[in-house]
């Protein structure tokens, strides 16, 4: 909003308070992108990094926990909207990667990321599975105590 | 000296230091977070190591041991200051001290700087000193880039883009139709310029070419795709939420704008912003969709909702650096956005229908308040050749101004040539003489991961070669469209720290849009003033 510059008297106190707010601004002018470890939750937290992944046939992106990342595909915990207000519903699913149509990782470059229309190499998935909950991967038993804590009678697949 | 002079003059000196410091362009430093997995040793190897990273380590059972501050790892046991989480569990306990054979793995998360990765940065110069004689704590004008073409009486503002991509999360298309030509050289031009008090990141930029019968309009649909519309049919009903007859205010493209009736704003409530313009359209032509058919731009409602609700606070950078950079946050904040502001347009059932709901409903986004875009949002009819159809155009009251609203029956997706950027000129470099910009060639040719940096007053001319066009027939013409992608960061102003408008944090919902219609009603008329006339001279 247009705020006309403040007139001050001349006391050196309001000089100071200029110099100050400009040095804000100096200080908010030094961009900082991208997220340290600090900021990246599967490091302080026992999850999986939030991505966003886009299906085939599906019509929108969807966002949830990766779990974990295999050569069939990846397993998400989706989060999904309910009343306009997003809440995770305890749905595992796994992703085939036939279906994977892009994945972005919360707070990764794009190194993490899966592109549209681009083949998954093995390096990737290698790479994707280090941000999962999982990373040494789920089947037999831990797949079976995964879908038992969260009340889920079986994986759902999406070939 | 008198007093107050010396207090001027020194108060200049350090606007002049400052913006001269912040408008040479932000001091970029891009980290990373890296992961990798950490290598166990071998039994014989009895040495230790501290691995300063934060640590993660993943044990047989499940559970999980976190070494935030790093730990000492050997072939015996791993060793720091760790919180332990049994499996699936959210709570943790200390644990200092774990034995290898009960670790599956291990990984580090490390932090890498980037400097600059991925961002060119013009070679166009700046006015430098004239931003920082603007005053960072006055200039207010604020937009995306701008393009314009020189129709040769001057440029003409010809579209806007990406209006609302304020985070890399939220990078977005934009097609917008032109009326750009080419000159007599066959060469199309557009000067790109960055007007405002941000910065811009282009990903990509193309002209789309598009030849159809001379008697349809070419222009995006609601969707980006683009659509020649023809077939206009008869508005014989234009009625807003108060019963006002807004049929004139719509007929023509002349500059004699619909907005909202002060009624209908003041009105406005929690859990009901809205205001409508229903339009029944009759005599449409045989064909199975309709197209309404808008000229439009937003109001500066939407501006006030981004400068003084969502950026309002002196938490400003961190909702730009922190939480607009994390996708949960920016999909509800997004989603949020969609649902309640652009425009709905929605087929309406025939009057005295017992079902009320509308047979088919579709949205636009916004779509910025300097430049008036061309789209046609298609919908289906009720009945295919049907010769009548109604329907609703729903949008917060006072969020639009529309020159121009028609209906046209005949819709066809014409073929679409897609012409890279052939050269970028710098009419004034940072070494003042004109340059072609190669590394901004580059960076514009593809949607990458390569984009294309511009600072306050930069401009410089987009260069592109379309095919001749033939022999073009009297019934044939051949119409331009940019279609460009990339995101771009506003610059925190000074007045959003020294008088902040909230002092909460940001919370997307109505209670925001309806604290931002109230200020933007309260002084609509001086803030659209002041918001036009502090547009940045380019250089």
């Amino acid at each position: 909003m247009f705020t006309p510059p403040r007139t001050h008297d001349e006391s050196i106190g309001a000089f100071r308070a200029v110099a100050r707010t400009l040095g804000i601004i100096m200080l908010c002018g030094a961009c900082i992108w991208g997220t340290r470890p600090e900021q990246f939750s599967p490091a302080n937290k026992p999850v999986g990094a939030e991505i966003v992944i886009a299906v085939g046939g599906a019509p929108n992106f969807r966002w949830g926990e990766l779990f974990a990342v295999d050569s069939d595909g990846v397993v998400i915990l989706f989060a999904v909207d309910k009343d306009s207000v997003v809440i995770k519903t305890n749905r595992l699913v796994r992703v085939a990667w036939g279906r994977v149509v892009q994945i972005k990782v919360d707070g990764m470059t794009s190194e993490y990321q899966i592109k549209k229309g681009k083949t998954v190499t093995a390096e990737q998935r290698q790479r994707l599975a280090l941000t999962s909950r999982f990373p040494q991967g789920l089947t037999g038993d831990l797949m079976a105590r995964v879908l038992v804590t969260l009340k889920q009678e079986q994986l759902v697949v999406l070939q | 000296m008198p007093r107050r002079q010396t207090f001027r003059r020194r108060s200049r000196i350090v606007a002049l230091a400052a913006g001269t410091l912040v408008a040479a362009g932000c001091v970029h430093t891009f980290w990373q977070t890296e992961v990798r997995a950490v290598p166990l040793q071998a039994r014989a190897d009895t040495s230790s190591t501290f691995i300063e990273s934060s640590l993660k380590a993943h044990l047989k059972d499940g559970s999980t041991v976190l070494f935030r501050g790093g730990a000492s790892v050997s072939n015996i046991r791993m060793t720091g200051p760790g919180q332990r989480y049994e499996f699936m569990g959210i709570v943790s306990r200390e644990q200092n001290s774990i034995p290898m054979d009960s670790i599956i793995g291990v990984e580090a998360f490390e932090r890498n700087a980037l400097a600059l990765k991925g961002v060119v940065a013009s070679v166009a110069g700046s006015l430098v000193v004239s931003v920082a004689s603007v005053g960072l704590a006055i200039a207010l004008f604020g937009s995306c880039p701008t393009v314009y073409s020189d129709t040769g009486t001057g440029p003409m503002l010809e579209a806007e883009g990406f209006s609302y991509s304020i985070a890399p999360l939220l990078e977005s298309r934009d097609v917008d139709a032109l009326r750009v030509r080419p000159d007599a050289k066959g060469v199309v031009r557009l000067e790109l310029r960055n007007e405002a008090m941000e910065t811009h990141y282009l990903n990509h930029v193309e002209l789309l070419a598009v030849r159809h019968s001379a008697n349809a309009l070419v222009m995006p649909d609601q969707t980006g795709h683009t659509v020649a519309v023809s077939g206009f049919a008869t508005v014989s009903r234009a009625v807003d939420r108060t019963g006002r007859d807004v049929r004139k205010a719509l007929a023509f493209s002349d500059g004699q704008l619909f907005s909202s009736a002060p009624s209908v704003i003041q009105n406005a409530k929690e859990g009901d912003l809205d205001d409508w313009i229903e339009l029944d359209a009759a005599n449409l032509p045989a064909g199975d969709s309709v197209a309404v058919v808008l000229r439009l731009r937003n109001s500066l409602l939407n501006t006030v909702l981004l400068y003084e609700g969502m950026l309002g606070g002196r938490d400003a950078a961190d909702w730009l650096n922190q939480s607009l950079q994390h996708i949960a946050y920016t999909v509800d904040v997004g989603r949020w956005y969609a649902r309640t502001m652009g425009m709905r347009v929605s087929l309406e059932r025939a009057q005295g229908s017992s079902n009320a709901a509308p047979l088919a409903t579709t949205r636009m986004g916004d779509v910025g308040p300097i430049a008036f875009r061309d789209v046609a949002i298609v919908l289906p009819r009720s009945a295919v050749n049907a010769s009548t159809s109604r329907v609703r155009l729903r949008f917060v009251a006072d969020n639009w101004r529309i020159d121009q609203a028609r209906i046209a029956g005949i819709i066809a997706r014409p073929t679409v040539i897609a012409l890279p950027v052939d050269s970028v000129l710098v009419p004034v470099s940072r070494n003042g003489r004109p340059a072609i910009d190669t590394a901004a060639i580059g960076a514009l040719r593809e949607a990458d991961d390569t984009y294309f940096e511009t600072i306050p007053t930069q401009r410089m001319s987009l260069v592109f070669h379309p095919a001749p066009a033939g022999a073009v027939s009297a019934d044939s013409a051949v119409t331009y469209l940019i279609a460009w992608q990339g995101w771009y960061r506003e610059w925190i102003r000074g007045s959003w720290l020294t008088h902040p408008t909230r002092t909460e944090p940001f919370v997307p919902g109505d209670a925001a849009v309806l604290t931002a219609l109230r200020r933007w009603t309260e002084r609509k008329p001086t803030f659209e003033k002041q918001f036009y006339e502090s547009k940045l001279p380019v250089r």
